[in-house]
């Protein structure tokens, strides 16, 4: 069970840690969620003609918009979540209607009878000499222009124009070889490619149900977490949490979709049992980030002070991802404290900060003005492969107004951890 | 002042013929304009404009409107040279900022928009556009865009989805419902502020071009292409048509009715050496040489030189030929305190041997004048041998009749060495300037037709000396056309017969130019390209590949790369080296192929995370670097380990067009800033099968069957 990397090989996702929840924070605010998932927190008022308005306050106006209650999923008022279709109450799932797992499998199953219209004619380009045998171990020296797995590794994942290539390349292995441990990997590796890179959670999760997975087998943890994850996506918290706590050896990605998924104390238990293990640092941040974003701060504080002392002891300090681990640590540290900081009590002005994300500082620029965010933009950074929260993070800080109980987009961990703790080093200047 | 003069053979102009006076122009003139401007000649009082006239000089007061032409000529070669050619007054698109989403009506799908900050450039913008596309500032998404559009290389805008439903001043109504639901739903819940923009975030820059395009009312480059030598050498050298040969026969036409005209008319080079005159020239007398001796036929030999080397398929003529002696000087001098005193500096690349030859040389062409003035025009130039040459087939010409009195003021006042002794004409050199008429007494200086024979001056009274070979006689014409001979021969040989070596770096050469050997042949070493370059990323070459290639644009990606939206290099050259393309094309066009050092590129090497280049080229919208993990770390089972390794570049050498910019920004950071690499460790390299060169054709189809294959 200890021995978490070696399941790597099988799965290729980009990283252990890009596991993560949408959504799923506590809104304690009034507000409403479209059925797209977006969100929008402010006064709610139930209209006649089945409509429904919010007023959101931002940068000092009030914006009124008002909704057909057809297009919205659910509604909060005075602190309590209604299923906007029904009217009903919904209790102690924080606002999300969970879906039953036949609902859950009716979803799955729609999405990944038809594949995506891109994939439609699309010519995958790879290298001539690929080996369509794939063999497992790969064996001889580190080859991407021989070895797919090495390919993906190498090729596909960094660079976001081939992600499709890489789909596309999956269904050209199933073609081409009819070994069922092949087709396995491969359908395999394409549930971790839709999860990880594409962010289809659907599509994610059926072909790692296509592929025979098994939630309850030692093998693949790191595909059964993705499967979770799916599940928890699409709206099933409890199927996820199942799937999560049967498993026979979990993977400390699994801190991670613990702590999103509200469990903060088990997701810090399961860190503490890790960081028995040697891989501490990295352990230790995760349950550090579970606390965090569960508000709870000084416990997340103590976490984040031993995952440093944990990446400055370990035997491979000198490692480049264990000094990322003892630079993010530190970064953690220094704004877990003040991030209960509101744009109330600072200082008019534009504040520029950063903090490391994956290859280098991400800079973000914070305006503030009248007692709120006016913008919170990054302004430099050199993230390749995690787009999505570069636009994503500084949009939910604003309509949150408060780096504070702020979840990292999906997938992209490090660089949303960045963006958070720059806007809230940014913040801090202003209350000098 | 004698307007009908300038047109001589259309007008029949004798003797017994008289002249009506005032002529139509000045009596007009007397009617509409107050009296004081002009002469009471029955009281013999000069009015205001010929005191004036008279005041600026004799020559201004003998041929004014001549004057007047020259300067104006001046002006509008240095407003092409230093403003059209000046590419930094272009600016890029910018987006319409700071519109507040005010009401959203969610049913129909309209957003109502309130302008904040500039809304007068907003409604302007918004004016014209029917779509627009949306970024919204509080997430950086942009909205608009058509979903899955398949690679944007057809060249077509795309349409944005967003509609304009109605305008009015500072607000904006949109229609979003051709968007995706959830774009509506993100919209909806959007406090703003948004961007505006009339171009997708797709869309090619084309700010350089559109510049260029909208100061080129005239050609930037109309006076090199009258410069007849220039096209003539060109087409000789390069043995096909070249396009400026059309502009080269227009001015010999105009130069058949006023010989020589160019020369005293046009010739900027030739208004500048006057300045100097005036300025300079006049006040030091102690070099100056007689009117006679070896080199008054110069420019005959220099121009038989000229064109026997061109014969030899060597291009000698842009050294010598008057229009771009008078661009490089300007180019080498001026231009660069234009640039850094515009934008700083450190803007200005450095010098090499080349640039100080073109430096000296420029100066030593206005420093003959100290020998006599418009030494050069006079002597040397050979632009004006060819008109020169070209005056054997002259309309018109200058005559004297029968009432001259022998009082030598045409022949002081004369610019061009161009009245014999006995007051007749010097054919080859007359440029029908009429200072001589503005200064004769008895106006007996006639500018008529060349078969007008009425009552015409005895002819060698006083004797003058000169034979009908012209001053210096058969010996000096035997002895400088056969060193003319000699030396065009032996250029041609020296120069054209050898290759060059195959060890020399091959010169990275403009977007769009000829084959080598052909561009040698057509680049006249004018300079334009350089002037019209944004951030000098073309530099003239020096004595590194001899004589061959002294001055020839040269891409320095060292110091900057090729702006993807400009064009303007082939668009000024005046000779079609550089074809001149639209953007269409020339963003298609490989200049040299990019070549990383795997043994200095820092993650490649393993010496730390850099993806500067990468960065460049993403962002230039060729795409034609990608990441590749390197280094990856296995574990004892070969298993990769996450985090390990680095992302290095990954070059697809069918998208590279070698326009430079990595190179430009691996050497500026991490050579010349960090100091971490002594070379930057991605090059463009030119040679074969890195570029394309082509003499005709379409280098997007090309770029295309390569992608295709």
């Amino acid at each position: 069970m200890h021995n978490v990397v070696s399941v790597l090989q099988r799965v290729l996702v980009l990283s252990v840690f890009l596991h993560g929840a949408f959504g799923m924070s506590v809104f304690a605010d009034d507000g409403i969620v479209l059925s797209s998932g977006v969100t929008l927190s402010g006064k709610v008022r139930l209209l006649p003609d089945q409509k429904i308005s919010v007023d959101v306050q931002s940068g000092g106006r009030t914006l009124s918009r008002s909704y057909p209650l057809s297009r919205v999923r659910t509604y909060t008022l005075n602190g309590r979540t209604f299923d906007a279709a029904t009217g009903k109450a919904i209790e102690g799932t924080g606002g999300i209607q969970e879906k039953s797992a036949a609902e859950l499998q009716a979803i799955i199953d729609r999405a990944g009878s038809e594949p995506p219209e891109w994939l439609e004619g699309l010519q995958p380009r790879f290298p001539d000499g690929l080996d369509f045998s794939w063999p497992q171990p790969p064996g001889g020296p580190w080859d991407s222009s021989r070895n797919i797995g090495q390919y993906v590794w190498d090729r596909v994942n960094p660079n976001p124009s081939r992600w499709r290539d890489g789909v596309a390349l999956m269904h050209e292995v199933m073609r081409k070889n009819p070994n069922p441990e092949i087709q396995q990997r491969a359908m395999r590796t394409l549930g971790g490619m839709y999860h990880n890179l594409h962010q289809d959670y659907a599509r994610a999760a059926w072909w790692f149900l296509k592929s025979g997975l098994d939630p309850r087998g030692r093998e693949f943890p790191q595909a059964v977490v993705g499967l979770a994850d799916c599940y928890l996506q699409l709206g099933g918290r409890t199927v996820a949490l199942e799937i999560v706590r049967n498993m026979p050896a979990r993977p400390y990605s699994a801190i991670k979709l613990l702590g999103d998924a509200g469990e903060t104390d088990e997701a810090v238990q399961l860190g503490e049992q890790f960081a028995k293990t040697g891989q501490a640092s990295t352990s230790l941040l995760y349950a550090g980030d579970a606390c965090r974003v569960a508000g709870r701060l000084q416990q997340a504080e103590g976490l984040y002070r031993r995952a440093r002392q944990a990446a400055l002891d370990a035997a491979d300090a000198d490692k480049p991802h264990r000094q990322r681990d003892r630079r993010r640590a530190e970064a953690s540290i220094s704004v877990v404290q003040h991030l209960q900081l509101s744009p109330e009590q600072l200082a008019d002005g534009t504040y520029r900060a950063s903090s490391p994300g994956y290859e280098a500082d991400v800079e973000v620029e914070v305006v503030l003005q009248g007692g709120s965010m006016k913008s919170v933009r990054v302004t430099d950074h050199r993230e390749k492969q995690f787009y999505s929260s570069i636009a994503e993070t500084p949009a939910r800080i604003l309509r949150k107004q408060s780096v504070n109980g702020i979840d990292a987009t999906t997938g992209a961990t490090i660089t949303s951890e960045a963006i958070i703790n720059a806007t809230a080093k940014a913040m801090l200047q202003g209350s000098k | 002042m004698r307007l009908d003069w300038f047109l001589p053979t259309l007008r029949s102009d004798r003797p017994g013929n008289r002249r009506r006076y005032p002529g139509r122009i000045r009596a007009f003139g007397i009617r509409v304009l107050p009296r004081f401007l002009f002469s009471d000649h029955h009281r013999m009082r000069r009015g205001l404009a010929r005191r004036v006239l008279v005041r600026m000089g004799p020559v201004w007061a003998a041929a004014p409107v001549r004057r007047l032409i020259q300067s104006s000529c001046l002006v509008i070669f240095l407003y092409l040279f230093f403003w059209v050619c000046w590419p930094y007054s272009a600016e890029p698109v910018a987006p319409s900022t700071g519109w507040n989403p005010a009401e959203f009506d969610y049913e129909r799908a309209t957003v109502s928009l309130s302008a904040g900050i500039d809304s007068a450039s907003a409604t302007e913008m918004i004016d014209g556009a029917s779509a627009l596309f949306v970024t919204d500032q509080s997430n950086l998404q942009t909205y608009g865009v058509a979903e899955d559009r398949s690679r944007p290389d057809d060249g077509a805008e795309p349409e944005s989805l967003i509609r304009v439903a109605a305008t009015s001043p500072g607000r904006l109504t949109l229609d979003l419902s051709a968007l995706p639901a959830d774009q509506i739903d993100e919209l909806s819940v959007s406090t703003g502020p948004w961007d505006l923009s009339s171009t997708g975030p797709d869309h090619w820059p084309g700010h350089y071009s559109t510049n260029l395009q909208q100061k080129e009312q005239l050609d930037a480059e109309f006076f090199l292409i009258i410069d007849p030598l220039v096209s003539l050498s060109t087409a000789v050298a390069s043995r096909s048509w070249v396009w400026s040969l059309a502009a080269a026969g227009g001015i010999l036409a105009v130069c058949l009715v006023i010989p020589r005209g160019f020369c005293g008319y046009i010739c900027p080079l030739g208004t500048t050496i006057d300045l100097f005159d005036w300025a300079v020239g006049r006040h030091v007398r102690r070099f100056r040489v007689a009117g006679e001796g070896w080199w008054v036929h110069i420019r005959f030999y220099l121009l038989l030189g000229v064109m026997i080397a061109a014969g030899g398929g060597v291009l000698l003529s842009g050294y010598v030929s008057a229009i771009p002696v008078i661009t490089r000087g300007l180019l080498f001098t001026l231009a660069p305190l234009q640039n850094g005193a515009a934008n700083g500096w450190h803007q200005i690349p450095g010098w090499n041997s080349g640039h100080l030859v073109s430096v000296l040389l420029f100066p030593g062409v206005l420093g003959l004048g100290l020998l006599r003035p418009r030494f050069w025009c006079k002597y040397v130039c050979p632009s004006g041998a060819v008109f020169s040459v070209a005056n054997l087939f002259r309309l018109s010409e200058r005559k004297v009749d029968s009432s001259c009195i022998h009082c030598n003021k045409c022949v002081e006042i004369c610019p061009f060495d161009a009245i014999k002794p006995d007051f007749t004409t010097r054919t080859s050199d007359c440029t029908l300037c009429q200072s001589c008429g503005g200064v004769c007494p008895t106006h007996s200086i006639h500018f008529t037709g060349r078969l007008d024979f009425v009552e015409l001056k005895t002819p060698n009274d006083p004797p003058t000396l000169e034979t009908a070979l012209g001053r210096r006689g058969f010996l000096s014409a035997a002895v400088g056309t056969g060193s003319s001979l000699a030396g065009g021969v032996f250029t041609a040989l020296a120069i054209g017969g050898g290759e060059t070596a195959g060890t020399q770096t091959i010169p990275v050469r403009p977007p769009g130019s000829v084959p080598e050997s052909s561009f040698l042949q057509m680049c006249i070493r004018c300079g334009e390209c350089f002037k019209a370059c944004p951030s000098d990323v073309l530099q003239p070459m020096g004595f590194e590949q001899g004589l061959n290639s002294l001055w020839t644009p040269e891409v320095v990606a060292d110091w900057a790369g090729c702006a993807s939206s400009c064009n303007a290099c082939g668009q000024v050259c005046p000779t079609g080296a550089i074809s001149a393309l639209p953007l269409e094309e020339k963003r298609y066009v490989r200049m040299g192929l990019a070549v990383i050092n795997s043994e200095t590129c820092l993650p490649l090497a393993g010496r730390g995370a850099c993806q500067l280049c990468v960065d460049e080229c993403t962002a230039a919208g060729y795409n034609a670097l990608e990441f590749i993990q390197t280094g990856t770390q296995v574990d004892e089972q070969g298993n990769p380990v996450a985090g390990s390794g680095f992302l290095a570049p990954y070059l697809l050498p069918d998208l590279c067009v070698g326009c430079g910019l990595c190179q430009t920004r691996c050497y500026g950071i991490n050579v010349a800033d960090r100091g971490v690499l002594k070379q930057s460790s991605i090059v463009i390299e030119a040679g074969e099968g890195r570029e394309d060169r082509l003499l005709a054709g379409s280098w997007r189809e090309l770029a295309q069957q390569r992608m295709a294959r």
